[in-house]
């Protein structure tokens, strides 16, 4: 990898202003609580032309009135609304956002419905009432989400509202949005703040607010809970490293063991693992998305939302999730997570079943075209190639680049009588525009005959196997690898089962003289 | 919608500079992130769990820039493939970095035409797998290797010839 691509890496996280972020999340969650509009797919292409001039000419009337309102005293206000808005006395409130329900400290993650609290002082409920009933204002304007708020009316109708704060020029105004019709209300004073109070208030006087009891036990005492070794540290199989274990008690026979791992290879404090064990049902209910699977006589769903993913099974009435829970750059997938539940339950992980695969021709045995990258950017032998099959069986398309410098394109000839391939025909950072146009078009069996034809003839030896050629135990980077070698003149091809070519080692006197040195190595840099 | 909160500072960061550097407009970008994560958490039902999520996150980032590309077009009849032929109005004056080589990388992206410009976005800067690319760009693997390699030289190129404008190794 060249330093190039190390700085366009950098690009990936932008500068961005902090305000602008905010302010783009705020309208994005006001949007959500917009009505969805419907698009017309067919009559409207129809009309398409007409209702962009008619729509020109309405923008136009609509900004032209914006500004001139907008000079003339404030936002346009539609009209003034004195009816009662709620019709049924309040029966009880349901306040819940995340963010400020974790101000209060009722945010509890492992029961999602604590994230919302009910109000259900009379007192309180009256006056709030009359607030909501009083004089209000129809308006349209940007506005910061604050909490969200669901009324519960005696006579059963559930209000989702939700309440936002303003202060302009000293003046505090509610607004309040109202799920699905997509209108929003100005109410003068702060109900907001009178809520939060309300809710502090609360829980100043219910200690007992969480009904979840954490408790925290010594490694070794959580793992006598476990009914299996879940892991021994430092030998599980994505080398990982237990950090501490939580379990948590839910009421008398259920508890929840939680893990934390640690991944050892960076040193970082990263979490990437939760295991969780509970005979509650909320850990392992099947979902939209859900794959299934059996494995070693058990049946696993698994689930992968974006950069997490979760096995869950059921065991002797228990339900077992193993989730990757923060895997922002790290890779942990099924594999991974089936690996873990193995060492669980003390199966031992078979690492040979790609053995025995390769019974058929050395060119599959040693996976000629498989796609190669040999040597460092900075190596003027290093090359990279990947392949396509055409429908002609005889050839394969190379593409790739030599010395980072210019793109290849190879034409090999396959003989699988001989086991033989050979390099036919070569175009070497020539002919630019036609390739690409073959490129552009996928289409690699007329690339394959434009190389037949203004390709530059060559005929050089790429793989042979013989039977009386026996694998090389070569050391490389203090690790021991069967290579098979290929004698291509004075240089040589190795290529590794299963892999395909592994390292290319000059001798011929035309390398050595360029580069100096007794001979050169071009080695696998990718697997 | 906590889970639009988690979303939403989650990955608008990496969207956010996605479309900056398809659009090269800071303002446009803090729009279209705006949208894709509206159209995202509205459609999320939709998400098959097929791919990785960012990956389908990015696909809908690239619809809605091309939607806004679109809609920059007087010509509404051009064929959606003719389209991606067309680069972006970038600004090169947008300001994304302190780094000066950086940004001048980027400056030099903008440049380069639209498919080149998307494959070295995919796959250089958000560093999707060639698989996850081909599913984004709607390309079979073996043309986003290609381009790739293309549209490196391509940039290679560039930044050489921006090296010896400057006669300064940046």
């Amino acid at each position: 990898m060249g330093p190039l691509d190390d700085r366009l890496k950098e690009l990936r996280v932008l500068e961005r202003d902090d305000d602008a972020k905010m302010r783009s999340f705020h309208q994005a969650k006001a949007k959500l609580y917009e009505p969805e509009t419907k698009k017309d797919t067919s009559f409207g292409k129809l009309l398409g032309v007409p209702i962009a001039l008619l729509s020109a000419v309405f923008i136009g009337f609509l900004l032209s009135y914006q500004w001139f309102g907008d000079n003339l005293g404030g936002p346009a206000i539609d009209e003034e609304r004195t009816e009662p808005f709620v019709t049924s006395s309040i029966d009880h409130i349901y306040i819940g956002f995340g963010d400020s329900v974790d101000e209060f400290g009722l945010h509890d993650v492992n029961n999602p419905e604590l994230d919302y609290v009910m109000i259900d002082d009379p007192e309180f409920l009256e006056r709030f009432e009359n607030d909501l009933n009083a004089p209000r204002t129809v308006v349209k304007r940007d506005f910061i989400p604050m909490l969200e708020v669901e009324l519960v009316l005696e006579n059963g109708e559930e209000v989702p509202l939700f309440f936002s704060i303003s202060r302009e020029s000293g003046v505090v105004e509610t607004h309040v949005y109202q799920f699905d019709n997509g209108m929003m209300f100005q109410y003068k004073g702060d109900m907001v703040t009178e809520l939060r109070e309300f809710l502090m208030a609360e829980v100043d006087e219910k200690e007992e607010k969480s009904v979840t009891e954490t408790i925290y036990y010594s490694l070794e005492a959580a793992l006598q809970e476990f009914p299996y070794d879940i892991v021994t540290p430092g030998e599980s199989p994505l080398g990982l490293l237990v950090d501490r274990v939580t379990i948590y008690a839910h009421g008398k026979d259920a508890f929840a063991l939680h893990i934390l791992y640690k991944e050892t290879s960076n040193g970082d404090d990263k979490l990437i693992f939760g295991a969780n064990i509970s005979d509650e049902n909320h850990s392992a209910l099947p979902y939209d998305g859900q794959d299934l699977l059996d494995r070693n006589g058990r049946q696993f769903s698994f689930h992968n939302f974006g950069e997490t993913a979760d096995l869950n099974w059921e065991d002797n009435n228990f339900k077992y999730m193993l989730a990757s829970v923060l895997a922002e750059g790290v890779d942990v997938g099924l594999e991974e997570l089936l690996h873990l539940t193995d060492e669980m339950y003390g199966i031992s992980i078979d690492n040979n079943h790609e053995e025995e695969q390769f019974k058929d021709s050395p060119l599959e045995k040693y996976a000629v075209f498989t796609e190669y990258d040999l040597g460092s950017y900075n190596d003027r032998i290093a090359e990279a190639s990947a392949f396509y099959m055409g429908d002609d069986e005889n050839y394969v398309l190379g593409f790739g680049h030599q010395a980072h410098a210019v793109i290849r394109y190879l034409l090999y000839e396959v003989d699988e009588e001989t086991n033989e391939v050979r390099v036919i025909r070569r175009i070497v950072d020539s002919y630019q525009d036609q390739t690409e146009e073959f490129v552009e078009a996928e289409d690699w069996d007329g690339l394959i005959d434009f190389l037949l034809e203004y390709g530059q003839e060559l005929d050089q030896l790429y793989f042979k196997y013989s039977g009386d050629v026996a694998e090389e135990e070569i050391e490389l980077d203090g690790t021991i690898h069967n290579l098979y070698p290929v004698e291509v003149g004075e240089n040589i091809h190795y290529f590794k089962e299963g892999k395909g070519l592994w390292m290319k080692v000059y001798n011929d006197e035309m390398t050595i003289v360029r580069d100096g040195g007794e001979h050169k190595e071009a080695i696998r840099i990718t697997d | 919608m906590e889970d639009f909160d988690e979303l939403y500072f989650t990955y608008s960061d990496r969207i956010y500079s996605y479309i900056l550097l398809m659009i090269g407009d800071r303002e446009i970008a803090e729009d279209l992130t705006q949208e894709t994560f509206v159209k995202v958490y509205r459609s999320r039902d939709q998400f098959d769990g097929k791919s990785q999520f960012s990956t389908w996150l990015i696909s809908v980032a690239r619809n809605c820039t091309i939607d806004y590309l679109r809609k920059q077009r007087p010509v509404y009849l051009w064929p959606f493939e003719k389209l991606l032929k067309v680069s972006a109005p970038f600004s090169v004056e947008t300001k994304v970095t302190q780094n000066e080589s950086v940004q001048e990388l980027y400056k030099q992206i903008g440049n380069l035409k639209q498919s080149y410009k998307e494959v070295i976005i995919l796959r250089k800067i958000q560093e999707l797998s060639i698989k996850e690319t081909s599913e984004v760009l709607g390309w079979s693997e073996g043309k986003v290797k290609m381009m790739t390699l293309r549209a490196m030289e391509k940039l290679r190129v560039e930044m050489k010839g921006e090296v010896e404008v400057n006669g300064s190794i940046r």
